[in-house]
């Protein structure tokens, strides 16, 4: 994909973004002023973005949106609800036109005519729309001007009568510390056809001169279009304006510029973070095996410097760790943007009237997290659009507001992030639960009349729970909350649902706050290693031989008043064990029945390892979580204990 | 070295960066002389503003290596800098 339309797709889903919360908080509460504002830019600069790519159905639709929000602005006038909603499609529309544009390389055939329909909602009633949209009202006036005053460069370029880019740079005055050369940058300009140079202040004497503080102001003319001259001034954004004269217009004193978005910060792949984590994690085992080796050949009097010199290399490495944790941190609003876009696609072709309150969307979480939070949080959505919130006459009738509420939420409690999503539909029915797991053959009759309403409700996260009676096109797709349930395990969290029949359903994920630094116990089971998530691991416990029972056709151990169930890890694994004797290391690990012991050879003391998730054709290894190098060399597998048990 | 002072003249070689800019300033102010740039490959916005701020001259044969506009900009006897079109 060519350079600037992936720089487009990246930067743009900000733009979308930002435009997406300001008009939603247009329809919320027809705001004015900032909110307005900040539209306005936002729309402003994706349209010349899309039209720097060549995406033309998006700039004209944007072109529209673009004059409402300006004439909204200049009156200081609320943006009526109608369009608003029209503001918000245009925005969703969008986004839908990236993905494809990131799928296919191009829009869709049909994007001039959805651009079109949407356009004109955007216009809506107002008399005077234009059949041929006016110039955007940004200053471009110097852009005129130059064009005017440089005449005769461009008649002796050959340039007179084309399409010209014009371009004002002002260079900030300490761009030399930043390391810019401007008059280099200039000298980079395809097809330069004038330059101008002016000073910003009277030239100081030679004496008083700073010779690091840049005091000049740049004007050039270019023959080559906006697009191919932009990419000469993507790092420094926020000092150029560029803008495409056309010839015709500018004869008339009229030019439509684009302006070129500022962007303070610096975006960096996430494979070099990654790969930078990855250079930390080694480091981390280097300094273990030196600090073993200086150990074993120490004399007397190396012993504290040696120390002092270790312990400083820790606390950078542990700074290192942070600082780079932290560059993986995105705000959870990436991914409940995308969750709620398709809300509204899915509510509308469902029917049902839907609003969605998202809350925390400044909380920040590991990349990895927020890439695999995605899926699980879209099934959960369109579950509660499709089994939870009832049609409009169904909820009117039972005295409920027509129009349901969907609450995406997100928060830090201590070390876990918690997402939740909540609706206010009908619920889960435990009896209901309780017959189709006797149905299903989950649970025996009597067993399943047993059951606790809460433990009912639970039934949703069985496997194969969900069947064909239930399919509908939409959640139906062979997952069920089983693989959501999964899915956040793998991820080192878990699930927690509650619901009230006809009150709704709210499920909770706990997730750990970074998904990379684990603190692990590593166990040897039948003369392998293996790494278990410490916070898996409820107690370790030294249990005489004498004190093991055999219950049924198990075993079991009492631990302070409560009988546990002894099971074999190496079994669980389908390893071959020597049966010991004398006493038995056990783990003790919380699981949906209760504690359960892990007999195992030995555990040594936790440590904390950057984990690995399992990736491409290993992702579907059961019982396995993740891998993590050792001080060694070596790599653990960190099992999954809850999969392991189940 | 990308900057030489010789007696009647200051050779700048090469690519000429914004960390010669100080040296230039110091060699200017001691003795104003003629530049010579006819092997100067690259000269960085620093030193341009240092060139006219002394209102020092170029030394016969120009600065071949250097665009257009900006030996344009760089020749002129007024020193500071106005507005210059190629």
């Amino acid at each position: 994909m060519d350079e600037l339309l992936e720089q487009f797709l990246i930067e743009g889903r900000d733009l979308v973004a930002q435009a997406g919360d300001d008009c939603a908080a247009l329809v919320r509460n027809g705001s004015t002023g900032p909110v307005i504002d900040s539209a306005f830019r936002a729309v402003h600069t994706l349209k010349g973005s899309a039209a720097i790519v060549g995406l033309r159905p998006m700039e004209a639709m944007l072109h529209a949106a673009e004059d409402l929000l300006g004439t909204a602005r200049s009156a200081g006038a609320a943006v009526d609800p109608e369009r608003a909603r029209a503001l918000v499609a245009c925005i969703d529309q969008c986004d839908r036109w990236m993905d494809e544009v990131a799928a296919a390389g191009e829009l869709p055939g049909d994007a001039a005519a959805v651009g079109a329909e949407i356009g004109a909602r955007l216009r809506g009633a107002r008399s005077d729309a234009a059949k041929e949209p006016a110039p955007s009202p940004v200053d471009s006036r110097w852009a005129t001007e130059l064009v005017e005053e440089e005449r005769a460069a461009i008649a002796t370029a050959g340039a007179a009568g084309r399409r010209l880019t014009a371009i004002r740079y002002l260079p900030r005055e300490d761009c030399f510390f930043a390391g810019d050369d401007p008059l280099a940058l200039v000298a980079a300009i395809p097809q330069l056809v004038a330059v101008r140079v002016e000073a910003r202040e009277p030239w100081p004497a030679l004496e008083q001169l700073d010779p690091y503080r840049c005091l000049l102001s740049i004007q050039a003319l270019s023959s080559a279009e906006l697009g191919d001259v932009s990419p000469v001034f993507r790092l420094i954004p926020d000092q150029v304006e560029l803008a495409a004269v056309q010839p015709a217009a500018a004869s008339r004193g009229q030019a439509a510029p684009t302006a070129v978005a500022a962007d303070p910060t610096i975006r960096v792949d996430a494979g070099q973070v990654d790969r930078l984590l990855d250079l930390i994690g080694e480091l981390l085992v280097a300094r273990n095996q030196f600090g073993a080796v200086a150990g074993a050949s120490l004399d007397g009097g190396l012993d504290g410097e040696l120390r002092t010199s270790g312990a400083a290399m820790d606390r950078v490495l542990r700074n290192m760790h942070r600082t780079v944790m932290a560059m993986r941190l995105v705000p959870v609003d990436r991914v409940f943007r995308r969750v709620a876009r398709l809300v509204r696609d899915t509510a509308s072709r469902l029917g049902r009237e839907v609003e969605l309150e998202q809350q925390g969307l400044d909380t920040t979480v590991d990349k990895a997290i927020a890439d695999a939070l995605f899926d699980p949080l879209l099934h959960l959505a369109r579950n509660a659009l499709d089994h939870g919130i009832e049609p409009p006459e169904t909820r009117a009738a039972q005295g409920k507001s027509p129009r349901g509420t969907i609450r995406l939420s997100a928060g830090s409690v201590g070390s876990e992030l918690v997402v939740e999503l909540a609706d206010d539909g009908k619920g889960i029915d435990p009896a209901v639960m309780r017959r189709l797991a006797v149905q299903r053959g989950l649970h025996g009759a009597e067993r399943a009349a047993e059951l606790s309403d809460e433990e009912a409700v639970q039934l949703v996260f069985a496997p194969g729970f969900s069947s064909a009676a239930e399919v509908t096109d939409l959640s139906g797709r062979g997952v069920g909350m089983d693989a959501v349930k999964a899915a956040v395990e793998r991820l080192g969290g878990r699930t927690v649902l509650a619901s009230r029949p006809g009150e709704g359903t709210t499920v909770t994920i706990h997730l750990p706050a970074t998904a990379a630094l684990t603190s692990v116990l590593t166990i040897t089971v039948a003369g392998e290693r293996f790494a278990v998530p410490v916070e898996a691991v409820v107690q370790t416990a030294r249990i005489p031989a004498a004190a093991i029972r055999p219950v049924g056709t198990g075993q079991a151990f009492v631990l302070r008043d409560t009988t546990i169930p002894l099971l074999a890890l190496a079994d669980l694994l389908g390893l071959q064990a020597d049966r010991c004797e004398g006493d038995r290391r056990v783990l003790v690990v919380g699981s949906p029945v209760g504690l359960v012991g892990l007999v195992v050879d030995d555990f040594s003391s936790r440590s904390e390892v950057i984990l690995r998730p399992m990736t491409g054709l290993l992702s579907s290894v059961p019982l396995v979580s993740g891998t993590t190098l050792m001080n060694d060399g070596s790599v653990l597998f960190i099992l999954n204990l809850s999969e392991v048990i189940g | 070295m990308t900057i030489r002072a010789e007696p009647d003249v200051i050779r700048l070689v090469g690519q000429c960066g914004a960390e010669d800019a100080e040296a230039l300033l110091q060699l200017l102010l001691q003795q104003a002389r003629p530049l010579d740039l006819t092997r100067c490959e690259h000269l960085h916005t620093a030193l341009v503003q240092i060139i006219w701020g002394s209102g020092a001259s170029l030394a016969p044969g120009g600065a071949p290596m250097l665009p257009d506009w900006l030996c344009q900009l760089l020749d002129r006897s007024e020193g500071p800098p106005a507005r210059t079109a190629i």
